[in-house]
């Protein structure tokens, strides 16, 4: 098992606060390496929170987050950069490139806690594999700003792969492409979950994306449910 | 990819705002490093005024009111094996064009050839002859002189006597010469010669020391010995071997002391060149100790038949010989005789013998009673007649020592007059009643002692501070000398002198250069002053910086959060923050290093010019220290590096507090910025702060306006302070408020206000940056000192007083009394303060250098009280008659003294309630309680004791130099003319109190005015930043303004929209400074007297308000014409 959730309940707010916001109730879930999920839902259902807990950007009020068994909860600030720079990757509805840097350098940011040579080198390696790949390499010394949205997703999504993450997370990575350029994202994301056996989660709205996925599950009253 | 990649991206994408924010670290950096080098030059040049002023002169030897011997000097120099000069240092005054051009206070200095090599010239000095002198170039430039022009001197009169013993004539005590200008004298040829420490140059005028003898009449003597030394082989060596050489060479000549064998008499008489002989030689006199077979027989005085001859005396014997008005019998008097003294043994207090000249003359026998009549000379020679009665113990013939012509004192004018008629005394002499037979005793008895008195009854009667003795005698048996004579003196001397210490004297030896630059060292810290005028544009400086850093962080939170996200470390991101905003504050820095070279060189050109009131000297120069530099570019970075690092450590820790702490607060991947707009301290602590500062501020006012008569000045200026912080505080509070809460109906009031809170830390930096700029403006622009205000005043610092005069030669005389003013040719109407002065540096705040020696000023306490306003005291300091407080008796030798609070704080460095250590003329340390300090008053740069102490201290004191002049306003021209024509001959220089209080207050107002421009720079950056965060808010917020576009707001409405944001901040930051200044300065408001000018006060808000109005106004409109901000929401 890659990754299990086990009871989670989480809420905004104090705690027995009339402001208290519960978004998801006793939820669990269990996800196989090599998997990919889609997870639908309303606009506040819980989705984005769902993918913060998985990469340990917030913590459940109760519950487990168990990543290949450990408890990732427990971990200190500096275990849980690891376990987000080493087995997470993400993508964003947006980009979320820096605009100082080159779309080679942009993809390249993961590794800059590597501090050996080597690894270095294999990195930008594996970046320019990667970026060949989903077809970006012409632009790695070009700057986001003059880019289409399409490449910079895609670059988006070869810098979450930098680093060979177990799972990659994706909120809404569609939300804002072109239709043309939708189907090539989905595409992309489902071709590294084939041929690079990556476990994908991906949060969206759209019906189309997440019928492409392995499996679709859909988040209400705070609950998972299979469609 | 590596962190110095991603660094060297970020600093060439966000060019702009990184240059930004170099310039706010810029302008610390020039503020900073800017006040080191203004103190670093101030030294500087204080230090060449050292060497300008002492040119090759290293130690310097005074003899006080006395004179050395030039022999001395030339026995020094054999000793000491260094150069050695003596002059003769007066004062005088100058005056030009046949009266048109005239200064007082001039120093003339009789020079030997031996001066060139103090001066570092060759044949310059030495070449002086006859009538020709040289001057100094401020002396020329004052009297419009040059090469080959005459000048009309008067030059105060070297007298071995003090100008105020008893029968010293004072009718020649200026001497006047017409000179020319040979040479005008520039630094480099020791024109600033100058032995005090200050910077600003005297007037000199140099003239051969023969000549000005020969004007004076006065050879052999000299004043002052200038050493050069090598002090290579260490300083306190140098100094001790001159110590050496002056007690080994110093001489009974060199202390004033006359030695002759009187052969008839068989005896060695002492007696001095000051008449009265001083306590302190009396005693070595009395102490003598003659080795060898040299012994001292034992009195040879024909004792009358009465006496027996246990009764007669061992010597030695002081002597006492006085001027008496008149011997009166009841058949007759005899006028103005000399009375000597005997040994006690010999007659009883009330007992007197007489000679037989006298008693025929007085048809007197023993037994009767005499009447004696003579002058008690007071401190200013007021005289008191007073009269004994004595029995006529025996009546002797003039044989021995009742005929010995000797025993009358070398009074000049008397001693030396052909007859009775020719006396000058000192004293007034009723001629008429002057007999012939007087005549005839003078002319055949010269000044023999008519009568003698016991000695304890003559020291009682006419001891006086000047001494006790007017001679001393030793009976001498050279018979049992096998030396004889001569070796017996020099044996008698040599003793004589173990037992004298020249510093007793008033012999000082000063280490003149090392002392000069320790005072440069230890003067006015320029860094430290400058430092402090600069603090609101220093603090200025930084809240830019943080603003700026602060935007920069913000405008890349997205960027910070992604990084978050893909794991990279916070250490790390903080350390690619810190590191590339480390690398901008040293481009920052290094700027501000060369801007602070440029500030330096302005405020440089400003001390030599506008500013020069505050220095007083042309001589500024600027010295640039690489290793200041280096230490203002560390300081620079550390500040900036504080100013980053707090606000990067508290945003970034916001930002990911949830990841960190693991708690229940949630990371927004959204837009909402890195959170800013939270409030670290929470409201409540704001606002319980915000009452107890308030309530603290209003407490203080409450104290002072109604719990005390006296107004403490700081405390009113601590409440301004606490006031500001608490408006400030409450500002804080008031912008935090929730949004939701309840404001009523939404308009464009509101949104505004809204607008002003979305972004607290931003809003804050504005009303803090206005709040303090316009707090330190305003109060310091009302602080101001009007210079004419109040001057009749008597609690004024004027203390009342028409005119401030000070005179080259001592005024010897009380000039209140009716018969003095008559002689000066004064009118009634106006009185006079005459006060003593010790002459020392300056202590005022015209002075840079560090003081430990300032001027000692002698008042009779009650001709101030009720005087002048106090504003610091000790408990020693009475409340009613604090001027009568110097009276007191304090223990431990303690003396009370009053200076300028200003003097006590600044001049000497010390506090009321401290103690200054003084060398008298005796050269023992005095000690000087400082029991209160005045308010700025005329008195600046002097410390004041009551005159009684004063002649304790300095007994040889002649006259007043400082006079203060109560008059009518009405009567000014008529005063000025009469006393400028009646003591022009004592060099007489005066001026309107209330002149001399505004030069002093000009200095305090310089410094306000440094104060203020530079709190008005400080401001300028105030709105600079302001300007930049009105620029990026609207360019920020392009997306908002669109939509309100959209809903159909004009382009006037958006635009009042941030005006108003923008000027609610401004208000809320100038009032909160406005009203904390008014009460800060309160008790100028407040006192009858003020000198507070509220126009200027009026002037200043206004002026901050419509600066602020107009910058708000033309960026709003400029950044408003942007079409980008209305077309934000186009692609949406």
């Amino acid at each position: 098992m890659l990754l299990s959730l086990e009871h989670i309940n989480k809420g905004f707010g104090k705690q027995g606060d009339l402001s208290y916001r519960p978004v998801l109730n006793d939820l669990s879930l269990q996800l196989e390496e090599g998997e990919s999920m889609a997870i639908l839902g309303p606009s506040g259902s819980g989705k984005t929170t769902l993918l913060n807990l998985v990469g340990g950007l917030d913590t459940p009020d109760e519950g487990r987050v168990n990543f290949r068994g450990e408890d990732i909860t427990g971990y200190s600030p500096e275990e849980i950069d690891l376990y987000r720079n080493r087995q997470i990757g993400f993508v964003f509805q947006f980009h979320h490139l820096l605009p100082q840097c080159t779309l080679l350098e942009n993809v390249l940011i993961p590794t800059l806690v590597q501090s050996d040579k080597l690894s270095r080198e294999k990195s930008a390696e594996r970046a320019k594999t990667l970026m060949k790949r989903v077809g970006i390499w012409e632009f790695k010394n070009k700057l986001p700003g003059i880019l289409s949205g399409g490449e910079c997703q895609r670059a988006a999504v070869v810098r979450a792969m930098i680093n060979a993450p177990s799972i990659l997370l994706a909120d809404e990575p569609t939300g804002a492409l072109d239709s043309d350029n939708v189907e090539v994202m989905a595409d992309l994301l489902l071709e590294l979950n084939r041929s690079d056996g990556l476990t994908l989660m991906v949060v969206t709205h759209s019906i189309e994306l997440a019928r492409r996925m392995g499996r679709t599950l859909e988040i209400r009253s705070g609950k998972l449910q299979q469609i | 990819m590596t962190i110095l990649r991603f660094i060297r991206n970020n600093l060439i994408f966000y060019a702009r705002k990184n240059l930004l924010l170099a310039f706010g670290v810029a302008i610390s950096g020039a503020v900073l490093t800017g006040a080191l080098v203004v103190g670093d030059s101030v030294e500087y040049s204080l230090n060449r005024i050292v060497e300008h002023r002492l040119g090759e002169i290293t130690h310097v030897m005074k003899a006080g009111d006395r004179y050395f011997t030039r022999e001395f000097s030339e026995r020094m120099e054999k000793q000491l094996q260094i150069p050695v000069a003596s002059i003769l240092l007066q004062e005088g005054s100058a005056v030009a064009d046949g009266g048109e051009r005239r200064i007082n206070h001039i120093r003339v200095l009789g020079v030997e050839p031996g001066f060139d090599g103090m001066a570092g010239t060759s044949a310059y000095y030495g070449s002086l002859s006859g009538d020709s002198i040289i001057i100094s170039r401020n002396l020329a430039n004052r009297l419009s002189v040059e090469a080959g022009d005459e000048l009309l001197l008067r030059i105060e009169k070297a007298s071995l006597i003090p100008l105020n013993a008893p029968f010293v004539s004072d009718a020649e005590s200026v001497v006047t010469m017409r000179a020319t200008v040979r040479g005008v004298a520039d630094d480099r040829e020791l024109g600033r010669f100058n032995l005090k420490v200050s910077q600003t140059a005297p007037f000199n005028i140099f003239i051969s020391l023969e000549r000005l003898e020969e004007l004076m009449d006065f050879s052999g003597r000299v004043n002052v010995l200038l050493f050069q030394a090598d002090e290579q082989s260490g300083r306190d060596e140098i100094r001790e071997k001159i110590r050496g050489a002056l007690d080994e060479q110093f001489s009974a000549a060199d202390a004033g002391l006359k030695l002759e064998v009187l052969e008839e008499a068989g005896q060695l008489e002492v007696t001095s060149d000051r008449v009265f002989i001083d306590d302190i030689l009396a005693e070595a006199l009395f102490n003598v100790n003659v080795p060898g077979e040299l012994v001292f027989s034992s009195d040879e005085i024909q004792a009358p038949e009465e006496i027996q001859a246990s009764d007669r005396i061992q010597a030695p014997e002081g002597i006492l010989t006085y001027f008496v008005n008149r011997i009166e019998s009841a058949s007759g008097a005899a006028p103005y005789s000399f009375v000597s003294t005997l040994p006690s043994q010999l007659l009883k207090p009330d007992q007197m013998i007489i000679n037989e000249w006298l008693a025929e003359d007085l048809s007197a026998h023993v037994g009767d009673t005499l009447q004696l009549s003579y002058f008690v000379v007071g401190p200013l020679r007021e005289l008191t007649d007073t009269t004994v009665s004595l029995l006529v113990h025996s009546i002797v013939s003039m044989e021995g020592r009742y005929g010995d012509p000797e025993l009358m004192p070398d009074l000049p004018g008397l001693s030396d007059a052909g007859n009775c008629r020719d006396w000058e005394t000192g004293v007034p002499i009723a001629l008429e009643s002057i007999r012939d037979k007087d005549e005839d005793y003078w002319d055949q008895y010269g000044g023999i002692p008519k009568a003698f008195i016991s000695v304890d009854r003559g020291e009682e009667l006419w001891k006086n501070r000047f001494g006790t003795y007017t001679s001393f005698r030793y009976t001498l048996d050279f018979g049992r000398a096998d030396a004889g004579e001569g070796v017996f003196m020099a044996s008698f001397e040599s003793s004589l002198m173990s037992q004298i210490d020249p510093s007793m004297l008033g012999f000082t030896l000063e280490t003149t250069r090392a002392k000069g630059y320790e005072a440069a060292h230890g003067g006015v810290d320029f860094s430290q002053l400058f430092g402090g005028l600069s603090f609101f544009l220093l603090v200025a400086g930084i809240l830019l910086s943080v603003l700026l850093f602060l935007l920069n962080l913000e405008s890349r939170g997205e960027q910070l959060k992604t990084l978050v996200v893909m794991g990279i470390p916070l250490k790390m991101i903080r350390r690619i923050v810190l590191g590339e905003s480390m690398l901008v504050a040293l481009v920052g820095s290094l700027a501000g290093v060369l801007l602070a070279v440029v500030y330096n060189k302005l405020v440089f050109i400003a001390l030599n010019g506008v500013w020069s009131g505050v220095v007083r000297t042309e001589m500024m120069h600027m010295d640039i220290r690489i290793s200041t530099l280096v230490t203002g570019l560390l300081f620079t970075l550390l500040i900036a590096f504080l100013a980053i690092w707090f606000p990067l450590n508290r945003n970034l820790n916001r930002h990911i507090s949830a990841h960190k702490k693991q708690g229940s607060a949630r990371v927004e991947l959204d837009h909402k910025g890195l959170g800013l707009k939270r409030v670290i301290i929470s409201r409540r602590i704001v606002s319980w702060l915000f009452i107890i500062t308030g309530a603290a501020a209003f407490g203080l006012i409450a104290s002072q306006l109604l719990g005390t008569e006296i107004v403490n000045v700081r405390l009113f200026f601590a409440a301004g302070g606490l006031l500001l912080v608490s408006a400030v505080l409450f500002f804080h509070w008031l912008l935090s408020r929730s949004s939701s809460e309840k404001e009523g109906l939404l308009d464009l009031q509101v949104l505004s206000m809204k607008n002003a809170r979305r972004n607290l830390s931003r809003s804050m930096s504005i009303v803090i940056l206005f709040a303090i700029g316009a707090f330190l403006v305003i109060s310091t622009g009302s602080n101001r000192k009007d210079l004419f205000s109040n001057a009749e005043d008597a609690s004024s610092g004027t203390g009342g007083f028409l005119y401030y005069a000070e005179s080259t030669a001592p005024v010897l005389r009380q000039l209140n009394d009716p018969d003095v003013q008559y002689e000066y040719g004064l009118s009634e109407g106006y009185s006079f303060v005459q006060l003593r002065k010790a002459d020392g540096d300056d202590a005022s705040c015209l002075n840079l250098n560090k003081i430990v020696n300032p001027q000692v000023l002698g008042v009779v306490p009650r001709m101030l009280d009720g005087r002048f306003s106090f504003v610091t005291r000790t408990s020693y300091l009475d409340e009613a008659h604090p001027w009568l407080s110097l009276q007191q008796d304090l223990p431990g030798g303690l003396i009370p003294a009053i200076a300028d609070e200003t003097v006590i704080k600044w001049g000497l460095g010390l506090a009321v309630g401290d103690t200054l250590h003084y060398t008298n003329s005796n050269g023992e340390q005095m000690k000087l309680l400082l029991i209160g300090g005045l308010a700025p008053s005329i008195f600046q740069g002097n410390v004041l004791i009551a005159e009684k102490r004063f002649l304790e201290q300095f007994p040889e004191s002649s006259g007043t130099h400082v006079i203060l002049v109560d008059g009518a306003i009405a009567d000014t021209a008529m005063i000025q003319s009469e006393l400028g024509r009646g003591m022009r001959d004592l060099g007489w220089d005066m001026e309107l109190t209330a002149l001399r209080l505004a030069e002093f207050n000009s200095v305090t107002n310089a410094y306000l005015s440094i104060f203020m421009v530079l709190g008005a720079l400080g401001l300028l950056v105030g709105t600079f930043g302001l300007v930049v965060v009105l620029w990026r808010s609207v360019m920020e917020r392009s997306r908002e303004i669109a939509l309100l576009k959209a809903v159909g707001y004009g382009r006037k409405e958006i635009r009042r929209l941030v005006v108003r944001e923008y000027m609610i901040l401004l208000l809320m930051g100038i009032g909160t400074g406005f009203l904390s200044a008014v009460v800060a300065t309160l008790p100028s408001i407040l006192n009858a007297h003020t000198e507070t000018s509220f126009r200027s006060i009026l002037i200043w808000l206004v002026v901050l308000v419509a600066n602020g109005w107009f910058w708000i106004h033309l960026v709003s409109r400029s950044a408003l014409q942007n079409e980008s901000i209305y077309t934000a929401l186009r692609s949406e």
